[in-house]
């Protein structure tokens, strides 16, 4: 009511940005050693600060902090955007789910989880005992998702990779962010469009390149698999960059259309994400007193998480630190 | 409460450990490894069982989730009680691989269970289908048979998931020589009838592989084959419903028996969390554990007895008072609050507030009695009192309101006390009693009552000051007992000031001499520090600033002013009850020839105004509690006394 629902979000949101990298420190942690670097991600969190100095301990950590913040601002929020939220925090149960098949498929243990609520079955220790994916098939019984992995296990088992069964579950998820995003109304519903439904229609994007041209799908099967879900994607964008031939294409259309960045020395993604950062920008700097600033620091902390993850991983692997840097999402 | 400080030999801790976990009431203290090692003293290291007592623990509550969807287990857990005689047995307590055990039990079963739920629905869905296929087709009274081997077109039924459909009528709408009928949905999937131009067949397969199509096929038999076919597939989906129901029975028993269980694990979780606890916080040197914690004070002696029954006396103990600990080692011992049972519930209101430290008084009993009296003088109605007190004896006495007994008995004490006013004032249910009010009634008596509301803020306002006063003496904090505004400083300035307003309104004997009184407590706050740092041994030194001491005397001033005017609102609502009631018997009066709308009218009211009113004055009653009268004396510093184990109600 008059704008002071969201009156505690401002100071909250600022608090918790401290823990955020920024573009000018993440020179400085580039520099790192690999050690280094791990012994710095730790400590930065500020809901899970806790010593660890291996990778995976750190990446967990990371992961639980995400999921943790989304919990925390869920007490900030109004009914409807509480429940628009609640769909979001699915995105953790969906990603767990994403790497239990990976695991399995790669026949590796289960590692990397979300450590999410007792609610979800898709828990690191509920897991644990699965080997197969038969096993897992099984394990979904009586879930949202049993269906999905019923219709695409055969095709996992087939082609030996996960791309249909993932945007499955990222279709599935799509589906029920919008069925709450319509229940938005007013500034909630603007600040849920230009954040995490932005972020969507991003991933969204970046699906159809793969899917079109490192999968090499014809234009049919894209828009079978890759609908256009949640209808905010503009329809002649969409269906521009379905037929789109080439790379070339599809990249110009994205730039005409004012999703990347004006800079063009970074991949597309790097660019698109750039693009929804200054959008966002925005939201952070106008009224203190909208749930945009929360939704906004959700987004970005999940891509500081992914860069944490990346600058680990990569760092592990003795990649130099020019090659990092330009795979870095903004900060 | 008293500090236990216990050595014991190493082979005797495993015993130790169990004796002092079930004995529930002892607090350990944190060791500081560091300091331990200037005593060569080892702590032990944090123990690997606390992760994995944690992932039984969320193991167990994810099943209890599960399993409270079903009416066999919550009726189940309403029935469960933390007085059940097996609860307290340390038998019932589970040991680590028993709890593995139980919960990869209850896990295969529930994951049993939902494979099961699953083929069967599965079943009964590809049944539903078929029989709507069937249905589907004999609408249109031909042989579909001639339609299979069209050379332009084909045509096909079958099934897309829910979830993939709209995936489909985007690619097949991009399609011109494309027509397709959505037939209906059946549970997770759309039932879908197509035709296509066979140009058109590889790209249309495609899509179909891509969004999960499974094919029906267009019927084979002939027009009277569908009726006998059709009569199998009923009988067939009648068998697979029974089916359903038995594993939804099954489950219903798998729920309640989990529920049992699963209460046992959680505890016996909690147990060795409470051992784990305490073996951290254990430090040793060759052959010897010293270990040390808080017991409430009248069960230290019982706790030693038992330690040194279990290692056949090779035990060693020191025994430090609270106030002991406090001076020598600036341990601040936890509260735990220890009222009669009649007070116990009313401990909710307090530690809503906070926990009183050790050195300060319990303010349990004044504010229950204070809020009992608030909520009944701006409640004050017999019949009303009544509903509420018959509300809070319904919440103690049904089991399904267990987790709310606390309310349920304030509720009670508050609707007694709301009937004791209505008898006060001569009011039920809004309307004046028989017989004569034994006070006065709050509408005929206006002014009165606004005067008593503010005797009665003044009466809080001093109480509250001398509760300070003891609390300050308990603390021996000199200092604040004398010139701090909640002080004698503050009772002189605040009974002097209603000493020179109060007498000459009355028309008492006055002198004014008494003005010396509100003078010399202003002095006294004015020159808090100095006086502080002249007359107290261990008082501040500092000087103090002139304008923070105006300020604070000027806020003190301020506070007691606003402070006792606030208590008019007790006044205010007592007469706010009868005005509210005036409106609807004068509401009611509008349809008096129609009985039962009348009937309607005065119920509904009522229960209105018992709703409404009754949660509005029990905010108030808080506010005034809180606002005006905790914060002259309660300090709420304290930490909770959080005891090992589950046995806390043992003694």
């Amino acid at each position: 009511m008059l704008g002071t629902e969201y009156t505690a979000v401002y100071a909250k949101v600022k608090k918790w940005s401290s823990g955020l990298v920024k573009a000018d420190e993440w020179a400085e942690i580039l520099r790192l050693s690999a050690d280094e670097a791990v012994r710095e991600a730790a400590g930065r969190n500020i809901k899970t600060a806790q010593a660890a100095d291996n990778i995976e301990a750190v990446e967990a950590l990371l992961k639980e902090e995400s999921y943790l913040y989304t919990l925390s601002a869920m007490r900030y929020l109004s009914p409807a955007m509480h429940r628009f939220i609640d769909a979001w925090s699915r995105f953790y149960e969906i990603e767990n789910i994403k790497t239990i098949t990976r695991c399995l498929l790669n026949q590796k243990p289960i590692s990397g989880l979300y450590n999410i609520s007792v609610k979800s079955r898709f828990r690191r220790e509920s897991v644990k005992d699965i080997h197969s994916l038969d096993e897992f098939q099984d394990f979904l019984s009586g879930t949202d998702y049993y269906r999905l992995a019923a219709d695409t296990f055969p095709r996992i088992k087939e082609e030996q990779k996960t791309f249909f069964f993932e945007i499955n579950l990222d279709n599935f998820f799509a589906r029920s962010l919008k069925n709450q995003f319509d229940r938005l109304a007013g500034h909630d519903r603007s600040d849920a469009r230009q954040t995490i439904m932005l972020y969507m229609d991003i991933q969204r994007i970046v699906w159809i390149y793969r899917a079109r041209f490192h999968y090499e799908m014809s234009p049919s099967d894209t828009i079978a698999v890759l609908p256009n879900l949640t209808g905010l994607l503009n329809r002649k964008i969409y269906d521009a960059l379905i037929a789109s031939d080439s790379t070339e294409t599809f990249i110009g259309i994205l730039d005409k259309a004012g999703y990347l960045d004006s800079i063009r020395d970074n991949g597309f993604e790097q660019r698109l994400y750039r693009k929804l950062f200054t959008r966002m920008k925005r939201i952070r700097s106008g009224l203190p007193f909208r749930a945009g600033i929360l939704l906004e620091f959700l987004i970005r902390h999940e891509l500081n998480v992914k860069n944490w993850i990346m600058v680990l991983e990569l760092k592990k692997r003795g990649m130099d630190t020019a090659r990092i840097k330009s795979r870095l999402y903004p900060s | 409460m008293k500090k236990l400080d216990v050595i014991i030999l190493k082979k005797d801790v495993d015993i130790v450990l169990k004796e002092v976990v079930g004995f529930g009431n002892f607090q350990v203290l944190d060791i500081d490894a560091e300091k331990a090692r200037g005593f060569s003293l080892v702590k032990n290291p944090s123990s690997e069982r606390t992760a994995l007592l944690g992932e039984y623990d969320r193991r167990a509550q994810f099943l209890q989730n599960a399993f409270k969807t079903t009416e066999a287990a919550n009726r189940m857990e309403d029935t469960l009680s933390f007085e059940n005689a097996d609860d307290n047995n340390e038998s019932s307590v589970l040991n680590m691989p028993a709890i593995e055990q139980a919960l990869k039990g209850l896990e295969t079963e529930y994951n049993q269970y939902n494979a099961e739920m699953e083929k069967t629905r599965t079943r009964k869905s590809d049944l539903d289908i078929r029989i709507k296929k069937i249905q589907y087709f004999s609408d249109i009274s031909t042989d579909w048979r001639r339609f299979r081997d069209l050379p332009h077109i084909y045509i096909g039924f079958g099934v897309i998931p829910v979830t993939s459909f709209p995936g489909f009528q985007a690619a097949a709408d991009n399609i011109p020589s494309v027509v397709y009928r959505q037939v209906g949905i059946e549970g997770r999937d759309v039932l879908l009838f197509f035709a296509a131009s066979r140009t058109v067949r590889e790209k249309m397969d495609s899509i179909l592989k891509n969004v999960y199509f499974r094919d029906y096929g267009i019927p084979d038999s002939e027009e009277g084959a569908a009726g006998n076919n059709l009569m199998k597939l009923a009988f067939d989906l009648s068998g697979v419903h029974d089916e359903e129901l038995w594993l939804d029975r099954r489950f219903e028993k798998l729920a309640a028996r989990g529920m049992v269980l699963l209460r046992r694990v959680r505890k016996s979780v909690h147990y060795h969390i409470g051992m784990v606890r305490l073996e951290e916080e254990m430090a040793s040197t060759g052959k010897a554990i010293l270990f040390s914690g808080w017991v409430p004070a009248s069960q230290a002696d019982d706790l030693r007895a038992l330690i040194s029954k279990v290692t056949e006396g090779r035990s060693e103990f020191v025994t430090t008072t609270a106030a002991q600990a406090f001076a020598e080692e600036g341990l601040e011992p936890p509260t735990k609050l220890d009222n009669p049972a009649i007070l116990r519930p009313f401990e909710l209101l307090v530690t809503t507030f906070g926990t009183p430290s050790y050195s300060e008084i319990d303010p349990t009993p004044f504010a229950a009695l204070t809020y009992m009296i608030m909520y009944g003088a701006m409640f004050g109605d017999i019949g009303h009192g009544f509903v509420i007190a018959l509300l809070g004896v319904a919440l103690l006495l049904f089991k399904k309101f267990r987790g709310m007994a606390s309310f349920g008995a304030i509720l009670t004490g508050i609707g007694l006390s709301s009937m004791v006013f209505g008898v006060l004032y001569g009011e039920m249910f809004g309307k004046h009693t028989p017989f004569q009010a034994i006070w006065m009634n709050p509408a005929q008596n206006m002014m009165e009552f606004l005067l008593m509301g503010v005797i009665f803020g003044a009466i809080m306002i001093t109480f509250g000051i001398i509760l300070n006063l003891v609390n300050s003496a308990l603390e021996k904090n000199w200092g604040k007992f004398f010139f701090s505004p909640s002080g004698l400083a503050g009772i002189i300035l605040y009974m002097g000031i209603l000493a020179n307003v109060a007498l000459p309104m009355l028309k008492l004997p006055y002198s004014s001499m008494l003005w010396f009184m509100p003078i010399s407590g202003a002095f006294m706050i004015l020159f808090e520090k100095p006086l502080e740092g002249l007359f107290i041994k261990s008082g501040h030194k500092e000087k103090g600033s002139a304008v923070k001491s105006f300020f604070e005397l000027f806020e003190a001033l301020l506070g007691f002013f606003s402070n006792t005017l606030s208590y008019i609102r007790v006044a205010a609502f007592a007469l706010n009850h009868s005005v509210l009631m005036g409106v609807v018997y004068l509401l009611a009066d509008g349809v008096k020839n129609n009985p039962v709308g009348y009937s309607l009218a005065v119920i509904g009211g009522n229960l209105f105004i018992i709703g409404f009113e009754g949660l509005i004055v029990g905010i108030q009653s808080l506010r005034l509690e809180y606002y005006e009268f905790f914060t002259r004396f309660f300090r709420a510093s304290g930490q909770k006394f959080e005891g090992l184990g589950i046995y806390k109600n043992r003694n």
